[in-house]
């Protein structure tokens, strides 16, 4: 089997990458609540700075150039034209079908900047813990990162900005492959190295159940307006896929 | 007691080098081996394997990463047994989506090419290792050397699952075109 085969070699890599990738052996739990409480006071104060700040996101697939990254002021985003921010067209094809309807949970949202030198464009990143595929027989269970088509401000008056932690979801995706790019003044980005997946045209990929009712954009399905719950959501997919 | 002292008393030949090689390394060989196998008899089985072989491999051999060498003997003896199992006992557990993974990133070459693809590919890979960060590597190998799981990987190294779901992702993407690079055909 091929990938046995792979297995095998990569058995005999360089003793080095053995040693330093071992699985550390976990301590006694007193020992971790000892260590974690020295830990806290110094953590306080690294916390606030963090808040501040931002975490590059590698890119190894990519053209040369191109730097990707969280950020996290969203201050700094709200003063930015908001023409500009939302690209749906730019992570996930026009037309066609979504590769998939997933129902989930949202587990963390995060805003991206991506600067190609003289443009940048901005993004979010939303952690989905997944509980329901509604294309395939077998339930799923799984954390997946979806690539949101501008970054999601609190303050702002859309749908995204409902995208709080713990909210349900209802998804249309495109599962990204090798061939899906963002080209900016000659620079290629693989949108595979940012999520497993891009949100499908936009918001009308976007279902959310919020305390305030079911949200979504009405425009894109003007024949489901009266829809209460997600279930019929999800039921209105089924048909149609 | 140290690496090197257990070494010694190999040389020596004296049995105390197997209670001490287990002490020390039973725990780690022990979850190698189970990651590949899914049942903890077998793990056990394969760990004391591990340490006849250690036995009858030092003397002449003297390792310079000991727990390297002897994890390597615990994961082929466990692949070997899993081998000997078949496909029916390899889709228990986590490891089908590890061979799943593997299947999209390597071609299938002739039996006979076997040995020689090994070597050319195990070269290969410590080269694409050698240019990873350290976080990636880490996570790479715990993945597919270790054959740890997803949530495990994420849980000792403080990160979420999903990281570590895109780091292997992009990971195996890289290896992908490192292997085309080199002529390895997929």
């Amino acid at each position: 089997m091929r990938e046995n085969q792979l297995l095998r070699a990569l058995g005999q890599v360089d003793e080095v990458y053995i040693t330093e990738s071992a699985p550390r052996r976990r301590q006694p739990l007193l020992l971790r609540v000892a260590a974690a409480a020295c830990l806290f006071a110094g953590l306080v104060g690294v916390f606030s700075l963090v808040q501040h700040g931002s975490q590059s996101i590698p890119l190894q697939l990519s053209s040369p150039g191109i730097r990707a990254r969280y950020v996290k002021d969203d201050e700094a985003l709200a003063r930015l034209p908001r023409a500009a921010m939302y690209s749906s067209e730019l992570i996930s094809p026009s037309t066609g079908q979504p590769s998939r309807v997933l129902r989930g949970t949202v587990h963390n949202v995060q805003n991206l900047e991506i600067d190609f030198g003289e443009v940048k464009h901005y993004l979010a990143a939303a952690e989905i813990e997944v509980w329901k595929d509604i294309d395939r027989a077998a339930a799923a269970d799984a954390n997946i990162t979806v690539l949101l088509p501008g970054p999601v401000l609190p303050a702002a008056d859309d749908l995204f900005a409902q995208l709080d932690r713990g909210t349900e979801v209802l998804l249309l995706l495109h599962e990204y492959r090798s061939a899906d790019v963002l080209q900016v003044e000659g620079r290629v980005l693989r949108l595979d190295e940012l999520a497993e997946f891009g949100l499908f045209k936009g918001s009308a990929g976007l279902f959310l159940q919020t305390d305030a009712g079911l949200r979504f954009d009405v425009s894109s399905y003007p024949g489901l307006s009266e829809t209460m719950s997600l279930e019929e959501i999800e039921n209105y997919f089924r048909k149609i896929q | 007691m140290d690496d090197e002292a257990i070494i010694d008393l190999y040389w020596d030949r004296d049995e105390k080098a197997i209670r001490e090689t287990h002490n020390k390394f039973g725990r780690y060989c022990h979850s190698i081996a189970y990651n590949i196998l899914q049942n903890r008899q077998d793990a056990e089985e394969c760990v004391n394997d591990t340490w006849l072989r250690v036995w009858d491999a030092i003397p002449p051999q003297r390792p310079g990463r000991f727990l390297a060498f002897v994890g390597k003997i615990t994961r082929n003896l466990a692949l070997n047994r899993l081998e000997a199992y078949g496909a029916q006992k390899r889709g228990s557990g986590q490891n089908e989506l590890i061979f799943d993974e593997l299947a999209e990133v390597l071609p299938a070459p002739g039996h006979e090419a076997r040995i020689v693809e090994e070597i050319v590919l195990t070269k290969v890979l410590n080269g694409f290792l050698a240019k990873l960060p350290p976080e990636t590597r880490i996570i790479f190998m715990r993945r597919y050397w270790y054959l740890s799981t997803v949530r495990e990987i994420a849980r000792d190294l403080g990160v979420g699952e999903s990281k570590v779901k895109m780091t292997l992702l992009r990971t195996r993407n890289a290896l992908q075109q490192k292997l085309e690079e080199e002529g390895i055909v997929l």
